[in-house]
């Protein structure tokens, strides 16, 4: 016998309503994939990657509860890593088609060694790069800095920053960010060919 | 009455409301981890019997992320006229299909793989692509399959099905979607690593090992 029937009910609408989000936001990127994997199927435009390559990072950002996400593109002729899609809070929104030192930072670091990292105490660790934050107007707590790659190459990288309520991004966020990964390297490369064709035409 | 009249009534709703979209929050999540999974193996050689583990994972992993009862995986022979059952599993998976074949011709699976794309069935004895044989042989009763093409490398590498969806509930397209969306990537796994991998063969190796191992352990009392 429940000593609070009045307390029980109200605590589970609230959990009720918390995992309808969660399971709306997982759901959502679910969608999200499959548009990717359409658009990887049939012959697509620019227009369309684009499109699916927004949608899913902005999707990554609610499932992984972030502050802001950004998909960074390597320029080879500058080394440079160049922000080609940004998503969530105002810092984010700065930080659309800047460009940073491929070698910097941790980013720069999950980008050299094609790896994954997850820094939860970033300001700490010895390859924080203050450059990102300067140019975004932020402090970056935490960053999970996921690779995109092409065959065994890395041709940019997720750049996932400050996971909500001073959480710590763990395994699960990764996993997430790591399969949108998988799916945006082969949109980005089909892009790159298409365009490299069209420029050869 | 209705449920916010009395409390009791209200609160076995919300309990069971509670119950449902954990076991969906769960199985969405399972079917992440069970795709990066999948994105590891590509980034790996693996043995065919490695291969051939990984997808007995994916396939267990698709019967939780759908709350199926059974599930397998069967392959084309070489001569493509049949699908070969490779890989059996669910609560009491019926082991004996394993190395059983079905005419190319007949069937929900034969269908997916003449066809290369998935389908639903949430009431087997209504379609005409069910073939009963299989069930009268075994003693089972499918009610309801979920089907998917495993594809990679534009080949037809095989069929995933999905057996009586829990509660007598119905496959939906959301089930349909994650299914799809493992099986893209199962395939691609099979064709990248190995791409003239005999399923048929490493089942048969894999399953004489167990049964082998099994024999030698002893029995309990």
């Amino acid at each position: 016998m429940i000593a609070d029937p009045g307390a029980r009910i109200a605590e589970l609408r609230a959990g009720n309503a918390r995992l309808r989000d969660d399971v709306s936001r997982l759901r959502l990127f679910v969608d999200s994939l499959q548009e990717m994997v359409a658009v990887l199927d049939a012959p697509s435009g620019d227009e369309q990657v684009t499109a699916a390559l927004a949608e899913a990072l902005a999707r990554a950002v609610d499932v992984v509860q972030c502050e802001s996400g950004a998909l960074l593109v390597l320029d080879e002729d500058s080394e440079e890593l160049v922000f080609v899609h940004v998503e969530g809070d105002a810092a984010a929104g700065r930080l659309a088609w800047q460009r940073v030192p491929a070698s910097a930072g941790i980013t720069g670091w999950a980008l050299r060694h094609c790896e994954a990292i997850i820094v939860n105490d970033a300001r700490a660790h010895e390859r924080f790069d203050v450059r990102v934050d300067d140019l975004g107007g932020r402090v970056t707590h935490s960053v999970l800095a996921v690779p995109v790659t092409s065959g065994d190459r890395a041709i940019g990288l997720y750049d996932m920053r400050n996971k909500r309520g001073r959480a710590e991004f763990d395994e699960d966020d990764q996993a997430v960010v790591a399969l949108m990964g998988r799916f945006a390297g082969e949109l980005l490369q089909r892009m790159a060919e298409r365009q490299r064709q069209e420029a050869g035409d | 009455m209705h449920a916010d009249d009395d409390p009791r009534e209200l609160l076995a709703t919300l309990e069971a409301e509670r119950r449902e979209l954990l076991g969906e929050a769960e199985a969405l999540r399972r079917f992440i981890a069970c795709m990066r999974k999948l994105i590891d193996a590509t980034n790996a050689h693996r043995s065919e019997t490695e291969i051939f583990l990984l997808l007995e994972q994916v396939l267990d992993y698709a019967i939780r992320a759908v709350n199926a009862c059974d599930g397998s995986i069967l392959v084309p022979d070489d001569r493509g006229s049949e699908l070969v059952f490779v890989i059996v599993r669910g609560d009491d998976p019926h082991t004996e299909l394993v190395g059983k074949r079905l005419p190319l011709r007949e069937g929900i699976a034969g269908w997916v793989a003449r066809h290369r794309r998935g389908t639903i069935v949430n009431n087997v004895a209504a379609d005409d692509r069910f073939y009963s044989g299989l069930d009268r042989e075994i003693h089972y009763r499918t009610q309801s399959v979920l089907a998917a093409p495993l594809i990679g490398g534009d080949r037809m590498l095989g069929v995933v099905e999905l057996i009586n969806k829990r509660d007598g509930r119905l496959f939906s397209v959301g089930n349909q979607a994650l299914v799809t969306l493992m099986c893209r990537f199962a395939g691609e796994v099979l064709y990248s690593q190995v791409s003239d991998i005999d399923l048929s063969e490493t089942s048969s190796v894999v399953h004489a090992e167990r049964a082998r191992v099994a024999g030698r352990e002893p029995v309990a009392r």
